[in-house]
């Protein structure tokens, strides 16, 4: 299993999978398709993690891939799936900006991470490659954050944040103990119900989710 | 040094259960003042003999110096709100179960703000911060049945 994985780069493989799941969302049209990008994104998490388990065969590496897949795999995408059946309005992104214009800014954004971080950073993780796709993928999704005007897709440019997040703490400490990550899991889990609960509050008194509509505070 | 912690939880846990708008107030100020006088037993200990360090807990002067602006400002809040949410309550914007329920969260607030302050690990520190965040958004969006911008304010500050 090592020996396979050693030579197919298979850790390089996934976390190419990672950023492209992420660059997914810039051409997805519908609020469903972005929660399986999400899904997708978490899955190649939770892959990578159980590969470094099998590479570095420590028994709470297989425990924090579980986690990670009964977490961001299982019960978010169902929490999410559920909210955008329940609310009934359209289901379509409409961003502020083209989906190919979207994509190109994004292309962008992952040419300045690479030329920034090539150089200068002493990398102390187990793969070279993996720094830079989690900046590149913490930098789109706030991209994505900026640029869509449903509130359910600002939740979910957040979760690809944290996803992306999470890659860049686990590229460079090999993760942390097991109780630790318990309590982030937790505290995410937390974060997203409570910000499920505002979507729904937001559609029931603006009766859609466009966060158009937010504009009565202002600095 | 967990009883800093818990007393904050307790005092919101029994807020939660008793019925009477200002009674509630009255505990939670009181709950508060006694959280000020054993934070000022533990805070003057480190500050004239040395650091404490007790499992994962760990006060020096500055957290010592923190402590005392979280737990002088709690007290100013649970003080200022007795009077603050009864006239709302007459006002018809809140009601009981909110009351009950805005006390419960600002109780656990202090006690995680507190655990931020007083931790030795980084990591949990981290989840501390997190916890006062997540804590603190239903606290800002309490009540928005009644109010239409404080669900966009609990949206704004829990994105940013």
């Amino acid at each position: 299993m090592n020996t396979f994985i050693d030579f197919s780069s298979l850790i390089d493989f996934l976390s190419i999978g990672i950023l492209l799941t992420t660059l997914s969302m810039n051409g997805l049209k519908r609020l469903e398709s972005c929660v399986k990008a999400y899904f997708f994104n978490s899955l190649f998490l939770s892959l990578l993690i159980l590969s470094v388990a099998f590479l570095k065969g420590e028994t709470h590496f297989f425990f924090a891939a579980l986690l990670n897949f009964a977490v961001k795999c299982i019960v978010i995408p169902i929490f999410i799936g559920k909210i955008i059946k329940d609310m009934k309005v359209t289901h379509d992104v409409e961003p502020f900006l083209s989906n190919s214009l979207s994509l190109v800014i994004s292309g962008i954004l992952i040419a300045i991470v690479y030329s920034a971080i090539s150089k200068g950073v002493y990398v102390t993780g187990f793969s070279k490659n993996v720094l830079q796709i989690s900046v590149a993928v913490i930098l789109i999704s706030l991209f994505i954050i900026i640029s869509r005007r449903k509130a359910i897709t600002q939740v979910i440019g957040l979760l690809f944040m944290e996803n992306g997040l999470f890659l860049a703490g686990f590229s460079l400490t090999y993760g942390m103990p097991l109780i630790i990550e318990l309590g982030v899991f937790f505290d995410m889990l937390m974060g997203v119900i409570i910000l499920g609960i505002f979507v729904v509050q937001i559609k029931r008194i603006f009766t859609s989710t466009d966060l158009d509509h937010l504009t009565r505070l202002k600095g | 040094m967990i009883t800093l912690l818990l007393i904050p939880l307790v005092t919101g846990i029994v807020c939660f259960f008793i019925p009477k708008p200002k009674l509630i107030g009255y505990i939670s100020f009181l709950g508060s003042l006694v959280l000020a006088g054993f934070t000022a037993v533990t805070i003057s200990n480190v500050f004239s003999v040395q650091a404490v360090k007790e499992g994962i807990f760990y006060v020096d002067a500055l957290s010592g110096y923190i402590m005392a602006i979280v737990v002088f400002l709690s007290c100013l809040a649970t003080a200022y709100s007795i009077e603050y949410l009864a006239h709302e309550l007459d006002a018809g914007l809140t009601d009981l179960k909110y009351i009950q329920r805005f006390y419960l969260l600002l109780n656990a607030f202090i006690s995680s703000m507190l655990f931020v302050v007083m931790t030795d690990n980084l990591a949990i520190m981290w989840i501390a911060i997190e916890a006062t965040t997540i804590i603190s958004a239903p606290l800002i969006g309490l009540g928005f049945s009644k109010r239409d911008l404080a669900i966009e304010a609990a949206w704004k500050y829990i994105i940013l």
